[in-house]
């Protein structure tokens, strides 16, 4: 019987102790990105970083988590990364099981479009001139590009 | 006796109607008159067999066109009545050449989608095209142009329900583009009324632009652009101007933009750029400007804004002069003990000094950073005390004493009266 309490108190202790680093919703047209001011209004190219204390920050495209990430390399080291998919907007996919894809013919918020699918999407399917990026490579070029301060 | 009546009502009920069924039959078939007395079916046998600098004259009727190239210079007039309907299927009228003007007519109901941009007209790699009073209602974008130049948008009436959609388009979109002119258009309810990236050299004026689900203007990468003389009302923002240099802002109204991350004008890596003439009324906050150098805010109006100028203290040799800012909660907020940029001979109203000399200038410099709006910078729940009386007793005390406040953040000539 103690042994049950026991369990149940352990097991209560825990769980509260224990910080969500799941997604949160991104509420269009109303969220602003953390990094570039601008309101959110693509679902496409969201993405969002939660840290170890479980705040979420939000960016409208993954140019701007980017950004973000170099410039807070310390806090940002712990976070769980996440973009949205391309081709389906209304869903997660955590960083490390996304594919970076930068193609001419992507009009990202931000303007160096860049998006994110699932591993394994055909996307020279839909876009054929996308070149795939690992995320050191998308952080140099956006580090290069928008001349990023570490 | 009944029966024969009733048949009698009918032939006659036919006989009225009739002509009405020709009428509109004849103006759907028959609708388009094109230089040099050929006519056309359809607008896109009109368009194919039209010769380069003809004139399409549309007469009242409802006409397709999707996805509808037009590869040479042409007129396409309209009249009252003449409507290009795209049933949500894809593109509309699709320029793609020079000396091309489209004007007095209908198009509406654009496809919608996410992979796509689909757009009512879209002008790509295009010369000299006019929009002229055209109505673009419920399309996804409704003018989208890219790689052109020399455009005149003019006169247009858009209107869209993008709150109504999971995805939205913008009312009029330019990208890569230079010498665009964006005057005197009707824009609601579309995600950005006016979008500009990679734009050079362009002019926005008279545009009323109300009820954008983002923002009412929107510059990302436009340099040497102005916009004079328009009004943003109840965006999401008024306008946001975003990593452009040399841009001109005169003669605007920036009207009841509320709500939480709501600006009337915001101002994110903007340098060399000129702000006078414009009235920020009932926005959360009036100016918010980050990471902005060498801008010139001058004689502008702030009425009865939550903040009248929220400014980052990440840019330098700002100058704001001449000013009124009249009813606001807080006059100016910042987050920083610095202050890189210059004010002087505003008129605030809150100022409390005198002016023993009478020269119109008060007395005591005044310091517009209140100490509760740096508590609120810190923490925005303590807003909730905004009235209490020991805040307003930390007030005056920080005022006479600043320890928490900038301290060099401070208009040397306040006016005692506002500036006419």
């Amino acid at each position: 019987m103690y042994k049950k309490i026991l369990y149940v108190v352990v097991s209560a202790v825990l769980f509260t102790a224990c910080i969500s680093k799941e997604p949160q919703e991104v509420r269009l047209h109303t969220d602003e990105c953390e990094y570039c001011k601008m309101v959110i209004s693509d679902r496409q190219f969201a993405s969002q970083l939660v840290s170890d204390k479980g705040k979420a920050y939000k960016f409208d495209s993954v140019e701007c988590m980017a950004a973000f990430a170099i410039q807070q390399k310390d806090m940002t080291e712990q976070s769980a990364f996440y973009v949205a998919d391309y081709q389906n907007p209304d869903e997660w996919i955590p960083l490390e099981k996304a594919e970076i894809y930068q193609s001419e013919e992507v009009r990202s918020p931000m303007g160096l479009s860049f998006f994110a699918v699932k591993e394994g999407t055909n996307v020279q399917a839909v876009h054929d001139d996308a070149e795939q990026k690992n995320w050191s490579e998308t952080m140099q070029i956006v580090k290069t590009q928008w001349d990023v301060k570490e | 006796m009944l029966k024969q009546v009733s048949i009698y009502l009918l032939l006659t009920s036919m006989l009225i109607c009739f002509p009405g069924v020709v009428i509109s039959l004849h103006a759907q078939s028959n609708g388009i008159t094109i230089t040099g007395n050929k006519t056309a079916q359809t607008l896109r046998e009109a368009v194919e067999i039209a010769q380069p600098g003809d004139t399409l004259s549309l007469s009242e009727g409802v006409y397709t066109a999707e996805n509808l190239k037009i590869t040479k210079s042409l007129t396409i007039q309209g009249i009252a009545g003449a409507v290009i309907d795209l049933e949500s299927k894809g593109f509309g009228l699709v320029v793609n050449a020079e000396n091309v003007m489209l004007r007095d007519f209908e198009i509406r109901d654009s496809g919608y989608g996410f992979m796509e941009d689909f757009a009512a007209i879209l002008i790509e790699d295009s010369k000299n095209v006019t929009v002229d009073n055209v109505r673009l209602i419920d399309n996804f974008f409704s003018i989208y142009v890219a790689k052109s130049s020399e455009l005149m948008i003019t006169n247009n009436y858009i209107e869209s329900k993008a709150e109504r959609q999971t995805t939205s388009g913008n009312g009029v979109h330019i990208w890569y583009s230079k010498d665009v002119e964006v005057h005197n258009n009707e824009i609601k309810g579309q995600r950005d009324g006016i979008y500009l990236e990679f734009v050079e050299r362009s002019q926005i004026s008279g545009n009323n632009v109300e009820g954008n689900i983002r923002y009412g203007l929107h510059f990302m990468y436009s340099d040497d652009c102005s916009y004079i003389g328009n009004r943003f009302r109840d965006n999401v923002s008024g306008v946001a101007v975003m990593y452009s240099k040399n841009v001109i802002m005169h003669h605007n109204h920036f009207i009841e933009n509320w709500g939480a991350n709501r600006y009337g004008l915001l101002l994110k890596e903007i340098t060399d750029s000129d702000i006078k003439f414009n009235l920020f009324k009932k926005n959360s906050v009036g100016i918010y400007a980050e990471a902005s150098n060498r801008i010139n805010i001058e004689r502008n109006e702030f009425y009865e804004n939550g903040t009248g100028l929220r400014i980052m203290a990440n840019g330098v040799d700002n100058r704001i002069s001449l000013n009124n800012f009249i009813g606001n909660t807080f006059e100016v907020k910042t987050n920083s003990m610095q202050n890189p940029n210059v004010y002087s001979e505003n008129y605030w109203s809150q100022y409390e000094g005198y002016d023993l000399d009478r020269d119109g200038i008060g007395d005591v410099p005044y310091r517009p950073v209140r100490l509760f709006s740096i508590l609120t910078e810190r923490q925005p729940s303590s807003l909730i005390l905004l009235h209490s009386t020991m805040v307003k007793l930390l007030d005056t005390a920080e005022r006479v004493m600043p320890a928490l406040t900038p301290e060099e953040l401070k208009d040397e000539k306040p006016r005692m009266e506002a500036i006419q």
